[in-house]
């Protein structure tokens, strides 16, 4: 690049930057940033003090900016390295008006003009991009503290509705402790035993966790929550996500988010019953239910028939795995033993879910309006964590209570 | 060839109507009476095997619930058709004996009514 074409140079770009920020905003803030950049720039890069900036909004975009000849004297590398300190110190006064299309845009414009793409090819807007992506990560650091701060204090806010104060912060502070090793940005977290004036627990987070990169403070998050979580012997562990999202709000939720953390792949540890277990459960609950307004005897017949019928409709169905033995002595129920195959565990969820609210539907298909009744009272026969579990299966409590309330 | 009834409820007037009844409208009834569940019980042990059994629910001791589970144990028991003798009200003893009973029939019944009933489910059941 001839020193020469140094005025050139300058002067088409810094048009071309005028064009782009008035396009975002309006010539007269685009002429008045460019002043300020250029005297800021100035500080670090000499060669600036041969540019000054008309403020007359009236004017030409070639009128507005004018270069002294002398800027040819100087070596065109400082008119580069001048340059790239303009483009980031406007990127930056910009803000949000600014972004990585900015810069895009600014490039195509550049490039369009034949000459200086040539003499722009020191010029490494890529980098730039790039430099502008990681800069706006780096604001966004600032707030990774806060952002952990209230992580905390959402998930204690959700185990709080289940546990006392004090087992919530031991079950976090035993996953922090667990996990520390990996993520050591989580070792910057403190949860006092003291609580503020609300009764909250203080919670404090070290500017340290600033400098933690964003996938590994996403992945630390996410392992902290799930482990958390899993600690529980909540059944319903997912009402937990539910709270803790609720809390967090939609503002940091979406930080988390944006962070990379992905609240719906958290592997929540589903129930510890087996399909085994959760089958004699319903069917032991139904037959309560249904001795407890006829005779635990003919419950057993009801639920018997009721199987038996079902198997017969559909000889697929993973209940053809299950049998009721009413001439069989149990000390739990009856004159009857439930077993069920331990191939059962190879049937489909959902086949086994189907044919457990087939039972339950055909139990309550007849009793006009004590069917709903029965339904609630099989439930709680059969008590939350159990409820729970058949949800999880896939049993559909709710679509029963509509089809009986209809 | 006669078609033997067994009727089990706790009130021998209704026993006594239905036998009287049912034999006098159509001759091929025979109509056993059973006042209990235990005596029910200990005439199929005895080999009286009917072919229909018209069972009362709500009865002292052995109720006709456990009654039917009884009945539902026993291989040959079992095969027997039972009609459910209900009380209108009674929304768990027709409601589940829909589903375990071959039918009901709601107290009080006509035994007109009653007789029709039987021998469709006779006809049905290929007695």
């Amino acid at each position: 690049m001839s020193k020469s074409s140094n005025t050139n140079l300058i002067s088409r770009i810094l048009e071309v930057l005028i064009q782009k920020v008035a396009r975002r905003t309006s010539k007269q803030f685009a002429i008045e940033t460019m002043q300020k950049v250029i005297q800021n720039c100035q500080k670090s890069c000499d060669v600036l003090k041969y540019i000054s900036i008309s403020k007359d909004p009236y004017l030409e975009p070639n009128e507005i900016v004018k270069v002294d000849n002398l800027i040819n004297s100087v070596d065109p590398k400082e008119v580069f390295i001048a340059v790239e300190e303009i483009l980031k110190f406007t990127i930056k006064d910009l803000k949000k008006s600014a972004d990585y299309f900015f810069i895009r845009e600014f490039q195509e414009a550049v490039d369009d003009i034949d000459h200086l793409r040539i003499n722009t090819e020191d010029l490494n807007l890529g980098v730039m991009q790039l430099e502008y992506i990681i800069d706006r990560k780096q604001s966004q650091l600032m707030k990774k503290n806060e952002l952990i701060f209230s992580v905390v204090k959402a998930l204690i806010f959700s185990l709080n509705q289940y546990y006392q104060d004090r087992k919530v912060i031991d079950i976090i502070k035993e996953s922090i402790n667990y996990l520390k090793e990996v993520y050591v940005f989580l070792d910057y977290i403190r949860i006092s035993g003291k609580t503020d004036g609300e009764g909250f627990y203080l919670i404090d987070v070290g500017g340290e966790i600033n400098n933690t990169l964003s996938f590994i403070l996403a992945e630390g998050i996410q392992k902290l929550l799930e482990l958390t979580i899993n600690k529980t012997d909540l059944e319903n562990k997912d009402s937990i996500i539910d709270g803790f999202k609720l809390k967090l709000g939609d503002r940091n939720l979406y930080e988390i988010e944006n962070l990379g953390v992905k609240l719906d792949k958290i592997r929540i540890e589903k129930s510890k019953y087996e399909e085994e277990d959760i089958i004699k459960k319903s069917l032991e609950s139904l037959i309560k239910v249904i001795g407890m307004r006829t005779s635990d005897k003919f419950a057993v017949s009801v639920v018997s028939h009721i199987l038996e019928s079902l198997k017969k409709s559909n000889e697929k169905s993973p209940l053809s795995m299950i049998s009721i033995d009413n001439s069989a002595n149990s000390s739990s129920l009856p004159n009857c033993s439930i077993s069920v195959s331990p191939n059962i565990k190879y049937a489909k969820t959902k086949e086994i879910a189907r044919g457990i609210q087939e039972i339950v539907k055909m139990a309550g298909t007849h009793l006009g309006n004590k069917t709903i009744s029965f339904v609630d009272d099989f439930k709680s026969q059969l008590g939350n964590n159990y409820v729970t579990a058949m949800e999880d299966l896939g049993v559909n409590f709710q679509l029963l209570e509509f089809k009986f309330g209809s | 060839m006669s078609k033997k009834i067994m009727i089990v409820d706790d009130n021998p007037s209704i026993i006594f109507s239905v036998k009287e009844g049912l034999e006098l409208i159509d001759k091929t009834f025979e109509v056993i009476g059973a006042e209990s569940g235990e005596k029910c019980l200990e005439l199929l042990k005895s080999g009286k095997l009917p072919d229909l059994i018209l069972l009362d629910i709500m009865m002292p001791g052995m109720n006709g619930w456990d009654l039917f589970a009884e009945l539902d144990k026993n291989s040959e028991w079992k095969k027997i058709p039972v009609v459910f003798l209900t009380a209108k009200t009674d929304v768990y003893s027709t409601g589940f004996g829909k589903i375990v009973s071959t039918d009901y029939i709601e107290k009080p019944f006509d035994l007109t009514d009653l007789k029709n009933r039987i021998n469709d489910i006779l006809k049905r059941e290929n007695v």
